[in-house]
């Protein structure tokens, strides 16, 4: 079984975002970069199958510029067999739908059987990429996803390759299944629980988060990953139709300057809360 | 102007977002509220039933509720379409052919102004245009979902402490616990305060990942980011990522012992003190507010 | 005395000696050959130290007579020493016995009395061990039938001694002495003279047989110390105690930690064969006594056990790996991620066995090899990683708690003399900013010229490495180092002992070497120098809790008591018996500050349950607990917490009790907030 995992590189959730000059960016002097959180929860997820089914093959994908090759380090780390990374003029201007094609034509060269994403990049906070990918892509997608199963495992993968070149070497097509087709039993969280849901082939899967904390690396993982050759696809060509333009960036409204009950008596503050809420706050 | 809205349903009442959304867009232009009905239907499902419809009746604005549904189906529907979409606003004007949007960005550490092309897609945050009182139940036009192919609902396994309760995404009052609280047991309080407010389950990721609470009651960055009307953070000591997910409320309540605690920071009311003290004397005294007293 | 070994006797006692010592070496050839699977570590350098350390430490028992073990060390001393002089005795019995010859000086008076007085003590000491183990077990000794095989064997050769020299005396063998045994002497004389010569030939002879049976019996008993003691303090670490094994060329190695029993080296196996099962160290492990899996006697004897039963597999096939040591058990992990660091173990072995360089070993190569680390333990790992700190705060904000203090940075004044290297805890931590500011209105009281880096400041490495990763504190250790060469900075002061330690013994192991303090002892000579001056304040009764990284591992037991002594109306009080070199740890060393305590009781729990015992035991329970470390401060405040009573026990810092008696200030207002501890 071949799992791609698509990964964006952000701002680690410890930095400090600040809004630079111009009003539309952030300051990217001193910022951390890592892979968004639910793509990592995505990269576990793959690597947690990969633990019980030995054949599995885990790629991981990215489109921007050569800074997100520390990204695709960062995946091949924890334990993921390969990376691409997609890059050229503009890659890191890329809308969510320029940036679903892009992934598309990487995805047809690689052929995985499932794809998964975070469910939404913690910088632009769109979730929009999954989605628009499983349309590119005409398979079907599943939102919130904390667990997957394969059901049947379809044809047997072929083993890991070493890409030989710049370009993306399959080690063989995936041959069509002699029996029964490859299928996924999918979790997607929702209000009160689970809902199952049963892929009969290739999907998307959005990923809300793994059950363990992504992995952290091993020693030998980590080194690697600094020695494996990254293959590059290059980005031209691709069609990029809406854009989303930011008039504005600030800092969130500034809070604070509450009422806090320090000392006495936490009853009493209690009781004295809960008209405040009510009469003050209007909030009851 | 053409706006439509997804509505979404919980059991057989239309979602408060949704009747949110309606009222707006009625202030907004010509407005038809769409409910795509079927049993568990997918996103790609209920996209495609809806783009059939769109390229016919050609709307300007489709807008859905921020709720995790919402933005899927929201989300397949603007690829489809080839549109842009604009995700989480906090609030949303049309000017000159465009629709700007106010929303969260990097985890709701910035927020932003921005700016997409009609015709677009949006989805909205719960409560960010507060539903009149007695406000009318909007006219619905339901349309059967689409296909599927290769996506089928296999079965629902519920949480063995979910259900009953408002959506955490959705909750005009929530009561969030941390690690404070010391252990699961504590939720039995935690409950009641929730009964008597009529307020949704929140927890902090602590609390989640010592499997305290289901993960989905997580609020915070890869939690849920949550704005309502008050939420109410006990034993929570306010790591950036929590935060994150709740400094957008309109209210905050923060119960805390430790008065360094950086969720006092964000808070416009607070105790600080013992929050196995506090709760039953709230609980009580919400209960006394609420009939009046 | 003449041996009775004439003709056939020499003939037999060739033959029991030969079947004696061969056994002895062919079992001793075996375990150097296990020995020598660990790799070569290089343990000579520094032979002066090593010599010392066998006056003291060997010779002198220095280890062994320490609280609360004076009397059974002192039992000890004495059948130590008693050996020394008996095997002199022995090689002396066996030369004669043998070849006819006497060692040089074996006929002096001096040589037989000490024998005897020596053959007598032991015999007493004796005694005191079988009712010891029979009747007043310690509760974590291991007490097994080898202990009283070697007990017994030992009591056999004082017996027989004193036996011979006895039955010699009424034999009239005396003739050939210039000195009378004296205890030999006391003993009543139940014999016919002519049985005499009789008795005196079998006691010879028992006492011959048992020494050649005890050399065969030594090398499978935990006994064998009083061979391999010899070395084991000889070769030990001579590294500063706070200071782990340094890793060099990191990124060249194929495996990392622990993997095999080859990667530990030939020192760890040495102290497998030196641990005399005493039991001191778990009788003093934090973790141990609180419920957790960790026990540091087993950590030794599990490796030992190891070693012997896979030994022969590993020298067979140089390319088999074994059993990986961390894994030798289901619960090695737990035992392993449930140390604290805090050297109590070490502190006090009598034979020098070094627990924590085991333990890190393999949590090395859980961490870095496996990628095995509890899952907390590799969150803060993350956030070393990317935000420079443990808690994942964020990066840009570590200055922030300086803001409107007057203190500057580097960046701001590059000459300053001091680097305050703040830490952490102490830049994030809300409770320990307060100690963060206490710390820079005493310097800027004492008109101390100094600055810290702010943002330019990552955590030190400490917790990463004592987790296991080595690399990344390499990292976080290469990228200070850079920054302190950037401002040229020789001198740093830190408030946190884990900064103290790793800054002053380990950093120089990556070529960074400063003149580091931790702030109590540059308080005490700003004190002592009265470059600070203390107003008068309340009459309080503080105790003083022992952060292990000042105390333990880096002997600093004393500036901080001298500081507190040193405030007007405190009142210092000792946590007895768990104070200076024993010492509770409070449960964050060695990384545990990020990772769950599930299991047993907390240990900061039971150290203030400590605190409460030694105030109720002096009659007046203290109103604060100071001590000298963040993380200390964190823990014993959640400690009083859960136990309700943090009104009554006020866990502070020294710092903040110094800067709320700072006299001739008052011109900064913000700085009133600070002396509010």
């Amino acid at each position: 079984m071949r799992l791609l995992v698509c990964v964006k590189q952000v701002p680690d959730s410890t930095t400090r975002v600040k809004v630079a000059p111009d009003g539309t960016s952030i300051v990217t002097d001193g910022v951390t970069w890592s892979i968004s959180p639910y793509d990592e929860y995505a990269i576990e997820l793959a690597l947690e199958h990969k633990d019980t089914a030995a054949d599995t093959v885990v790629s991981v994908i990215t489109v921007g510029g050569p800074r997100t090759k520390d990204a695709l380090r960062q995946a091949l780390a924890m334990g993921c067999d390969d990376a691409t990374l997609v890059t050229g003029d503009g890659a890191d201007a890329l809308g969510p739908l320029g940036i679903a094609n892009a992934l598309k034509s990487a995805i047809d060269a690689l052929e995985p059987d499932i794809v998964l994403c975070g469910k939404q990049a913690s910088d632009d906070d769109q979730g929009f990429v999954g989605p628009a990918l499983a349309e590119a892509l005409g398979w079907p997608h599943v939102a919130q996803v904390t667990r997957f199963e394969v059901v049947h495992p379809g044809p047997a993968s072929p083993a890991p390759g070493e890409p030989q070149s710049s370009e993306v070497v399959r080690p063989g097509p995936a041959s069509p299944a002699p029996g029964e087709p490859q299928s996924t039993e999918i979790w997607k969280e929702v209000e009160g629980g689970h809902e199952v849901w049963k892929a009969s082939g290739n999907a998307v899967l959005t990923v809300q988060k793994s059950e363990k904390d992504p992995r952290y690396p091993s020693l030998p993982g980590i080194m690697k990953a600094k020695k494996k050759e990254i293959p590059e696809r290059a980005l031209a060509g691709v069609d990029d139709p809406v854009k989303i333009e930011i008039v504005q960036l600030e800092p969130p409204p500034a809070r604070g300057g509450g009422k806090i009950f320090k000392d006495g008596d936490t009853t009493a503050h209690a009781a004295e809360l809960a008209k405040l809420l009510r009469d003050e706050a209007k909030v009851l | 102007m053409k706006i439509w809205v997804i509505a979404e349903r919980k059991g057989s009442e239309l979602r408060r977002v949704s009747k949110e959304l309606a009222a707006k867009a009625a202030t907004m232009g010509d407005s038809t509220v769409i409910e795509v009905t079927g049993e568990r239907v997918s996103a790609a499902g209920a996209a495609a039933a809806l783009a059939q419809r769109a390229t016919t009746d050609a709307p300007d604005l489709i807008l859905a509720g921020a709720t995790p549904s919402g933005r899927d189906i929201a989300a397949r529907l603007a690829a489809k379409l080839q549109r842009a979409y604009v995700s989480e606003c906090a609030d949303l004007v049309i000017a000159g052919g465009t629709v700007e949007a106010t929303r969260g960005m990097y985890a709701g550490k910035v927020r932003a102004r921005v700016r997409a092309a009609l015709p677009a897609v949006a989805s909205v945050r719960p409560n960010a245009f507060p539903l009149a009182d007695g406000a009318a139940e909007p006219a619905v036009t339901r349309i059967p979902a689409g296909d599927s192919p290769g996506l089928t609902f296999v079965r629902f396994e519920p949480t063995a402490s979910g259900g009953g309760r408002v959506s955490l995404s959705e909750a005009r009052v929530i009561v969030s616990g941390g690690r404070g609280l010391k252990g699961p047991e504590a939720w039995a309080q935690v409950e009641a305060l929730a009964d008597v407010l009529g307020a949704a389950l929140g927890a902090s990721r602590a609390v989640t990942d010592a499997g305290w609470r289901p993960n989905e009651e997580q609020v915070g960055q890869t939690g849920k980011t949550v704005t309502p009307d008050l939420y109410i953070a006990l034993g929570i000591s306010g790591a950036i990522q929590h935060l994150a997910g709740m400094t957008s409320s309109k209210v905050i309540v923060a119960v805390n012992k430790d008065p360094d605690a950086d969720i006092f920071k964000v808070a416009d009311y607070g105790v600080v003190g013992d929050v196995f003290e506090f709760l039953p004397a709230f609980t009580a005294a919400v209960k006394a507010a609420k009939a009046g007293a | 005395m003449t041996p009775p070994t004439t003709g056939a006797g020499a003939l037999v006692l060739a033959v029991v000696a030969l079947l004696g010592f061969g056994a002895f070496a062919y079992r001793a050839w075996r375990l150097y050959r296990y020995l020598r699977l660990g790799w070569n570590e290089d343990r000579r350098a520094g032979l002066a130290g090593r010599l010392k350390d066998e006056l003291v430490i060997y010779l002198l028992q220095r280890k062994l007579l320490k609280r609360p073990y004076i009397i059974r060390g002192l039992a000890h001393a004495f059948i130590f020493w008693g050996f020394i002089v008996i095997t002199m005795g022995t090689v002396d019995l066996l030369l004669s016995g043998l070849v006819g010859l006497r060692m040089p000086g074996a006929e002096s008076g001096f040589f037989v009395w000490a024998v005897d007085v020596f053959a007598a003590l032991v015999l007493a000491s004796i005694v005191l061990a079988v009712v010891r183990r029979a009747f007043f077990k310690p509760p974590r000794m291991h007490i097994a039938l080898d202990g009283y095989i070697i007990l017994g064997l030992i009591a056999t050769l004082m017996v027989s001694l004193l036996v011979f020299e006895n039955a010699g005396l009424a034999a009239g063998y005396l003739a050939a002495h210039q000195a009378v045994p004296p205890f030999a002497q006391l003993l009543p004389l139940p014999y016919p003279p002519d049985a005499a010569g009789t008795v005196f030939a079998a006691a010879w002879w028992v006492h011959v047989v048992t020494v050649l049976g005890f050399a065969a019996y030594l090398p499978q008993s935990k006994h064998l110390h009083i061979v391999t003691t010899l070395p084991n303090v000889f070769f030990r670490s001579q590294r500063p105690r706070g200071a782990l094994r340094f890793v060099e060329r990191i990124e060249e190695q194929e495996t990392f930690g622990a993997a095999t029993l080859r990667d530990l080296s030939w020192k760890q196996h040495l102290d497998g064969y030196t641990c005399t099962e005493c039991g001191r160290c778990s009788d003093n492990c934090p973790a141990l006594a609180t419920g957790k899996p960790l026990d540091p006697q087993k950590i030794v004897l599990d490796l030992r056990d190891l070693l012997l039963k896979e030994g022969d597999l590993l020298l067979k096939d140089p390319t088999a790996t074994g059993t990986p040591p961390a894994r030798q058990l289901a619960t090695k992990p737990d035992e392993l991620w449930a140390c604290t660091t805090c050297a109590a173990c070490v502190e006090q072995c009598p034979v020098t066995i070094e627990h924590i360089d085991k333990i890190v070993d393999m949590r090395r190569y859980l961490t870095m090899q496996e990628a095995a680390a509890p899952p907390e333990a590799q969150r803060a790992m993350t956030n070393i990683e990317r935000a420079g700190n443990p808690w994942g705060e964020a990066a840009g904000t570590r200055g922030d708690w300086a803001e409107g203090l007057g203190v500057p940075t580097f960046a701001e004044t590059p000459d300053a003399e001091y680097l305050y290297f703040v830490g952490c805890a102490a830049s994030f931590d809300r409770r320990n900013q307060r100690v963060a500011k206490a710390l820079a209105k005493i310097l800027r009281s004492a008109g101390m010229s100094f600055a810290i880096l702010g943002s330019l400041e990552t955590c030190n490495g400490d917790p990463a490495r004592r987790m296991g990763n080595e690399y990344l504190w390499q990292l976080q250790a290469q990228r200070n180092i850079e920054t302190f060469g950037r401002y040229k900075i020789r001198k740093i002061i830190a408030s946190c002992p884990h900064c103290f330690n790793t800054l002053a013994n380990e950093y120089p192991q990556l070529g960074g070497s400063y003149e580091v303090v931790h702030a109590l002892q540059l308080v005490q000579d700003l004190i002592e120098q009265r470059k600070i001056v203390l107003g008068p304040g309340p009459a309080e009764s503080v105790a003083y809790h022992d952060p292990c990284y000042l105390g333990r591992h880096n002997g600093i037991y004393e500036d901080p008591r001298a500081v507190l002594d040193a405030i007007d109306g405190v009142t210092r009080m000792e946590i007895e018996p768990h104070h200076r070199e024993r010492g509770f740890c409070c449960g964050a060393g060695g990384g545990r500050m990020w990772m769950e305590e599930k299991v047993g009781q907390r240990v900061n729990h039971r150290r203030v349950e400590q605190i409460l015992a030694a105030g109720d035991a002096k009659g007046e329970r203290p109103s604060k607990v100071a001590s000298g470390c963040p993380f200390c401060l964190i823990m014993l405040d959640e400690g009083v917490g859960a136990k309700g009573i943090a009104d009554e026990l006020k866990p502070v810092d020294v710092l903040e009790l110094v800067a709320g008696r700072l006299t001739d200030t008052g011109s900064d207002p913000r700085s009133k907030e600070t002396a509010t501890a």
